[in-house]
């Protein structure tokens, strides 16, 4: 759907050269809820802005549905634009228009009969479920209210891709949670090939299939969300999820670390069926080691249980050496703190 | 001498028109080039290195003169339109060249505020730069555009006083011949308290207008 080959985006002349894309190679594939997560400054908003080149890119080619986007005129990329619908972190409605002016105002760009834009606009306002407010402006909207239109607006020409530009990033976490079900909805029900910016792991974990994890203007790591998450690759994706799932307080760290010698402090990394299993508990049963659990959590990501356990396990040298086989025999990732 | 009200009416009268038309042309000159002034900036929808500078230069020239001056200059131009350089229409030649650069500042910072954001959202979904001056950046400075529009009235309203000195008739006319020339100064306050109620009124209305347009605030 979306493929993206050896982008790079410079910013500045000579003297001061910011290099905000490097090299950047993607493919987003349609039906894909796609996140590209990173710091600010991490290029992740550049990059989306290259693909309906709101950004112009310094070389490198974007290709939607096989066509070039830089080889595009002005007037091929304005059609191009109308096939993908995109949101802001900041809604950009028009401030002196009703939220049914707003969102008709891209099928009046494309120049639709006055009765069809009636017809369009009824649909998507029920789609949002905004229907109620219709007559009114922007400014008397909330924040969910606002995106709200941001995303019929973005529907209205029957686009093929959505881009999310940090959407959420501006409201609290209950709408942050409403808009990316929408979202989610809307990719399920229409097919639509969504691109989601944020700086936030927790929205990639509520809707993406796949992520991008971006560093100084170029991905990291590239996966399914359930591979990334349940073993991630890069320090910057750790660090993600270290803030967002697998938070071990540092008491704890310091704690294991203190202990003597007979004990060790594991990380135990569950996915799928085997979260069934009673794994700590066949520890104790089967080995001469004390387990004594510090911290956990279990994450469904994608329907399936994502979790994790910090255990300390005290016991003789062998022993423990034991019980590392065991946790090596089944399918789970486990580390010595 | 008398206090002439039957020369006060059809000045008051020849000022309206003045005002108007003056208004009108400035209007027709001045906002397409305020938008050209702004859109042709760097990093706008239409860059435009040269003409901007061109334009800017057009405009601060034409601003820096003064008014009695530009009537002067403007006396031949004033001849091939109208026929005549004395009267009210011949005045609004100069009128309407004096305030259009005016017009083209004003409307240029009040397009200005229009937020970038607004402008890509309209790119995004495939707006030409026609749509976005028409859609997008008119409707949405619109309420800074009528207070502009009320600040080049009453400019306009001043100037056509000014002109008044040179033959254009209107109020400025009657001030300077009944007022200040035949020391008549039952004439002279006359006509100062209808130009003090006039931009009392033009801008009460400015503000009205502005206010019930913006509709940027909740309520």
């Amino acid at each position: 759907m979306i493929r993206i080959e050896h982008l790079t985006k410079t910013f500045g002349d000579h003297q001061d050269q910011v290099h905000a894309l490097s090299d950047v190679n993607l493919v987003i594939e349609k039906g894909d809820i796609f996140g590209i997560i990173g710091l600010s400054g991490a290029g992740k908003s550049t990059l989306v802005r290259c693909i309906n080149r709101l950004e112009e890119p310094t070389s490198g080619e974007v290709y939607i549905e096989d066509v070039a986007m830089t080889r595009l005129n002005e007037s091929e990329l304005r059609e191009k634009r109308k096939e993908i619908g995109m949101i802001f972190q900041h809604f950009n409605l028009l401030m002196n228009s009703t939220v049914e002016e707003n969102i008709a105002f891209p099928l009046k760009l494309s120049k639709y009969p006055k009765d069809k834009i009636q017809k369009r606009v009824d649909e998507l306002l029920e789609v949002v479920g905004l229907t109620e407010k219709r007559k009114s402006y922007p400014a008397t909207l909330s924040g969910g209210q606002k995106q709200r239109v941001g995303i019929a607006r973005a529907l209205a020409n029957d686009p093929k891709i959505i881009l999310s530009d940090e959407a959420t990033s501006a409201l609290d976490p209950i709408t942050t949670e409403a808009i990316l079900q929408l979202l989610k909805e809307i990719n399920r029900q229409y097919g639509i090939t969504v691109v989601v910016i944020t700086h936030e792991m927790d929205v990639i974990k509520k809707i993406c299939n796949k992520v991008a994890v971006m560093e100084n203007g170029a991905p990291v790591e590239v996966g399914s969300v359930l591979d990334v998450f349940s073993n991630p690759q890069s320090q910057t994706a750790k660090n993600f999820l270290e803030g967002e799932l697998f938070h071990i307080s540092e008491k704890t760290r310091t704690e294991g670390k203190s202990a003597s010698q007979s004990a060790s402090l594991l990380k135990i990394s569950f996915r799928g069926d085997i979260t069934d299993e009673p794994i700590i508990a066949n520890i104790m049963k089967n080995y001469q080691v004390e387990v004594s659990i510090l911290g956990g959590n279990i994450e469904e990501i994608q329907a399936v249980n994502l979790g994790y356990l910090v255990v300390k396990i005290q016991g003789d040298q062998q022993e423990l050496e034991q019980v590392y086989q065991y946790l090596s025999s089944k399918s789970l990732r486990w580390e010595v703190l | 001498m008398d206090f002439r009200f039957d020369l006060i009416l059809p000045a008051f009268g020849e000022t309206l028109y003045m005002v108007f038309f003056s208004t009108l042309f400035s209007v027709i000159l001045g906002l397409p080039i305020g938008v050209l002034l702004l859109i042709t900036e760097e990093k706008h929808i239409l860059p435009a290195k040269t003409l901007n500078s061109v334009l800017s230069s057009i405009v601060n020239i034409l601003r820096s003169l003064p008014f009695i001056i530009l009537i002067i200059i403007l006396f031949p131009l004033s001849r091939i339109i109208f026929g005549t350089t004395i009267g009210s229409t011949a005045a609004i030649v100069p009128l309407s060249i004096a305030a259009a650069p005016f017009v083209a500042r004003v409307a240029e910072s009040a397009l200005k505020e229009v937020p970038w954001g607004m402008i890509e959202a309209a790119k995004s979904m495939g707006a030409n730069n026609w749509q976005i001056i028409w859609r997008v950046l008119l409707p949405e400075a619109v309420s800074a555009l009528i207070l502009g529009l009320t600040l080049t009235i009453i400019n306009i309203l001043g100037y056509s006083a000014m002109a008044g000195a040179i033959g254009a008739g209107g109020i400025g006319d009657v001030a300077i011949r009944y007022g200040f020339q035949r020391f008549q100064e039952d004439m002279l306050l006359a006509t100062v308290i209808i130009l003090i109620v006039m931009v009392q009124l033009i801008q009460s209305c400015g503000n009205y207008v502005a206010n019930k347009l913006d509709k940027r605030k909740a309520n």
